[in-house]
């Protein structure tokens, strides 16, 4: 495959790399990292493949792997735990506005979920992908794909409705 | 996106299948790798009929002929040392004949090949370049390098041999100059 | 859009049950400002959604190839440079800038060039490359 080509290809997932990435990383700083450290070895593979007709998944499932592998580490653990704290607290002094606080709250709790559903929820919410494509990018069954997305949207079901009922509860 | 975990599975394979010395180095960051791949030789020869090039004539045979090619460069000594072990393996198992060894100011270099019935044409093309540093103190921006260069196809070596004599492009004069610092 | 079909496609949604299309549909539902109160719980979520989408990758692409300690791959890059540059004065309707196949074109010349130096200083002082073909088995030393 030529630059050229690469390029445009790679133009059409880095996006979606990034919110990936961002996701699992939090940091803005670490998922552009992230993006652009799976590209750089994407590229150096360019010499032997001649052309890969899903490059974009690869890029994808390349990058799942990269941000899984960096949670490991000890730094972006730490880097992860001052984001989440910092989440919190400005969920806390959004209380005045119901409807921000709703969110921040939401979207605290998304990040106490597992992995698995975060991975799962990113990649059917916010990219869109179909059960098959994101059975190939988390490297599972799309039984187990399936099962994630279910359950994390039920949980998310119910931060809802606890939420919403708790609002009216202090309205009242 | 279908059916495509095979491919991937399969690719991600061939990055850990039997490793030569081109692919172990290939990531390699003391390590500089350039490699053209058939598929590659094939897209240069039509760029080479396209081209309004007036060098390009003389490659386009050249392009023809070569399936792949192959070279690693390094300043690392330690490398240097593993790619001549290789090169020795190599040499023995593939049965190539040793085509000359020349030294040309400070290098050694030894050609190797796998010949075939006409004197003129090889299969292979092994090329090594080692600096020869021992003692010395290096001035300039020349650091030692250490050259593996690999060619394989159906191989004019006259025809290679011929290239720097006709050289006319401005790129070609200046590796001239730089080989004579 | 019936309100029936809408409050079946949440179910569904929050089941993980729903497809695609569906669930595009309840997007852009839940994107307006007002909604069926029984159903303004669950806007929080899609908005979150809709605001993680717009997200994009503001960092810059790490392109450079490898040139490490390789004096050919900067000259072939010159030369392509040059050739270019020649090329458009000539004829303005071809870009400058190479395609990668130009590139490699140039990288592989310079590296044959480079091979060509090699192979004809080993039989310097040979008048002809007829000499040449004979001695092809030969061990030659040359200082």
């Amino acid at each position: 495959m030529d630059e050229k080509t690469f390029l445009k290809r790679i133009l059409t997932v880095q996006d979606s790399m990034f919110r990936l990435s961002k996701r699992l990383l939090t940091s803005t700083e670490e998922a552009e990292d992230a993006v652009q450290e799976v590209i750089t070895k994407l590229w150096a593979n360019m010499t032997q493949m001649a052309t890969l007709s899903n490059i974009e998944g690869y890029a994808m499932t390349m990058t799942k792997n990269y941000c899984l592998d960096r949670l490991k580490s000890k730094q972006a653990s730490q880097l992860r735990l001052v984001h989440y704290h910092h989440d919190k607290a400005t969920a806390s002094l959004d209380k005045q506005i119901d409807a921000r606080d709703s969110v921040s709250k939401l979207m605290v709790f998304m990040k106490d979920l597992p992995e698995q559903q975060q991975l799962v929820l990113q990649l059917r919410d916010i990219e869109q992908y179909d059960f098959e494509t994101i059975a190939q990018i988390t490297e599972q069954s799309e039984g187990a794909v399936r099962v994630a997305l279910s359950r994390a949207r039920k949980k998310i079901k119910a931060q809802l409705i606890k939420a919403h009922n708790h609002g009216i509860e202090t309205a009242s | 996106m279908k059916k495509n975990i095979l491919i991937i599975a399969l690719i991600t394979a061939a990055f850990s299948w039997g490793q030569d010395v081109f692919e172990k180095y290939e990531y390699d960051d003391s390590v500089s790798y350039f490699s053209i791949s058939p598929k590659m030789f094939q897209m240069l020869a039509k760029l080479s009929l396209e081209t309004n090039d007036p060098e390009a004539d003389k490659f386009i045979k050249l392009v023809e002929e070569i399936e792949s090619f192959k070279v690693i460069t390094t300043e690392s000594e330690g490398v240097a040392e593993e790619i001549q072990t290789w090169v020795d393996k190599y040499i023995k198992v593939q049965n190539l004949d040793e085509l000359m060894r020349v030294r040309d100011k400070g290098a050694h270099v030894n050609f190797y090949v796998k010949s075939t019935k006409n004197d003129d044409r090889v299969k292979k093309l092994l090329m090594f370049v080692t600096d020869i540093t021992e003692g010395q103190i290096n001035l300039g921006d020349r650091n030692p390098e250490t050259v593996l260069l690999y060619l394989s196809g159906d191989i004019d070596l006259t025809q290679i041999s011929k290239l720097v004599n006709e050289m006319n492009l401005p790129g070609g004069q200046q590796l001239g100059k730089l080989n004579e610092k | 859009m019936e309100l029936k079909q809408l409050h079946k496609y949440v179910y569904l949604y929050f089941e993980g049950q729903a497809t695609l299309e569906q669930e595009t549909i309840l997007m852009d539902y839940f994107s307006q400002p007002v909604v069926d109160i029984k159903l303004a719980q669950f806007k929080p979520y899609f908005e979150i959604i809709a605001s993680e989408r717009k997200q994009t990758f503001k960092g810059q692409l790490p392109m450079k190839p490898s040139s490490k300690n390789n004096w050919r791959r900067a000259v072939a890059i010159a030369a392509v440079a040059v050739f270019g540059f020649f090329m458009t004065q000539r004829n303005n309707t071809q870009a400058i800038q190479p395609t990668a196949e130009e590139l490699v074109f140039e990288e592989f010349k310079a590296h044959m060039y480079f091979v060509s130096q090699k192979l004809n200083k080993g039989h310097e002082g040979l008048a002809h490359m007829e000499t040449f073909n004979q001695t092809t088995n030969r061990f030659i030393k040359t200082d």
